[in-house]
């Protein structure tokens, strides 16, 4: 009968179930283990369906889920909202009032070239290798935002490997921060900085959107929307917009980041030897991103009197809030008394902006 | 353009003269972008504090 021809179940594959399992296990971590559900979620079910086969919802200008890819990855749409929503949460507060801190975010991101230069030493391209290494930025829309433009066929493989390790921030980064650091140092007290006044605030996002441009202006998308939804926030007349870039328009967008994400995912894209290079050097990247972040603090707190607690160096992989969140607990574990959460909101913002800064010198020098 | 700064030839022999090259010249490149980046970023920040931070505290007082 001519209807079971075009039935799908005829022509799974060994490949499509391996896909399967692997989606149900991302559903399974983001609901039973609450791991970056919002985006996990979505980008598990992205893999189910790209993996039915006879589906099409991936097959270019015609599929459903291909427009939302299309229009949304391709055509660089989905990341910038996304960091518009990540503006208008966003406090540079911590940041302002303790500037030195900016640095811990730049050191961090020597994770992302020790690993590019790792990755391109196992043979991948440059371009693959840029994309592997800003997994170790901790910043998954800037993954996707590059991976997207250098390298579209390990996308999928690279915000996964950013989004599960950014829930797994928690468990890989307590061990270097300890093995770096002494009791004592872990005990530092810093003192707190001055008061930010509503107008430094105001003029952050104008002015180093101005800066930041000029002197990258491949990382203009991202930047240019961070601020934006800063400057909304911050100008305190735009409540309503601030309120839909917070919460409607990125809920919305992260729906469709998730699922085009998950269903770039096919068995034929994803079950190659490169994909467990990629989950290892991402990890790699991550742990140098770390490591650098506390032995900059380390070699500050050589020359200053008004010392920095060497673990909030470890902050400046982005993954904003956890990274802050591990800080403060590791910081309380030695003194109860020491409260590190607003310090290290400071490298960890300033972890975001070097990320950005990172795509965007890495599009430079090789679009 | 991308310009070779590799000298190391070991390496070079073994990964590719010209990746290598590559890779060495975006790593420096990279580390220093980023620091640039955020070197300027840092005296962005203390040009604002000394234009904006007196009036800030003083409508912090009143």
């Amino acid at each position: 009968m001519a209807i079971f021809e075009h039935m799908g179940i005829f022509a799974v594959t060994v490949e499509m179930v391996i896909m399967w399992l692997i989606s149900l296990t991302l559903l399974y971590l983001a609901i039973s283990k609450k791991y970056e559900p919002l985006l996990l979620l979505p980008i598990g079910f992205g893999i189910l369906l790209a993996n039915l086969p006879l589906t099409q919802l991936m097959q270019p200008d015609e599929g459903l889920i291909w427009r939302f890819y299309h229009y949304g990855i391709e055509w660089e749409v989905i990341p910038p909202l996304i960091f518009l929503g990540l503006g208008a949460l966003t406090d540079f507060g911590p940041l302002l009032s303790q500037p030195r801190l900016i640095f811990l975010g730049a050191a961090a991101q020597a994770g992302v070239y020790v690993t590019f230069f790792t990755a391109t030493s196992f043979g991948f391209t440059l371009e693959e290798a840029a994309t592997i290494g800003i997994i170790g930025g901790a910043d998954g829309p800037t993954t996707i935002f590059l991976a997207a433009k250098l390298a579209p066929h390990l996308l999928g493989a690279c915000a996964v490997a950013a989004y599960s390790y950014m829930a797994l921030v928690p468990i890989i980064q307590p061990p270097i921060m300890r093995l770096l650091t002494t009791e004592n140092e872990r005990r530092i007290k810093m003192k707190k900085g001055r008061k930010i006044g509503a107008r430094e605030k105001l003029f952050f996002p104008i002015v180093a959107s101005i800066v930041i441009i000029l002197l990258v202006p491949a990382s203009a998308p991202l930047i240019s929307m961070f601020m934006l939804g800063n400057l909304f926030r911050e100008s305190k007349v735009v409540e309503r917009l601030t309120d839909a870039a917070q919460n409607a328009l990125m809920n919305i967008v992260t729906i469709f980041l998730g699922l085009s994400v998950g269903a770039t995912m096919n068995a034929e894209n994803f079950l190659r030897t490169e994909v467990i290079f990629i989950f290892f050097l991402g990890l790699f990247a991550f742990m140098i991103g770390t490591a650098t972040g506390v032995i900059l603090a380390k070699i500050m707190n050589l020359f200053t009197s008004n010392k920095i607690n060497p673990l909030v160096g470890g902050a400046g992989v982005s993954a904003v809030p956890m990274a802050a969140r591990v800080v403060q607990r590791m910081g309380a574990e030695a003194d109860k008394k020491n409260h590190l959460l607003m310090f290290a909101m400071g490298p960890n913002i300033a972890g975001v902006i070097g990320t950005v800064i990172a795509a965007g010198i890495f599009l430079t020098l090789l679009k | 353009m991308i310009r070779p700064l590799a000298r190391r030839k070991t390496i070079r022999t073994i990964f590719g003269a010209n990746l290598v090259d590559a890779g060495i010249n975006i790593f420096i490149n990279g580390i220093s972008g980023v620091f640039l980046g955020m070197a300027v970023l840092y005296l962005t920040i203390k040009i604002i504090a000394f234009v904006a931070a007196d009036r800030s505290a003083s409508e912090d007082k009143s």
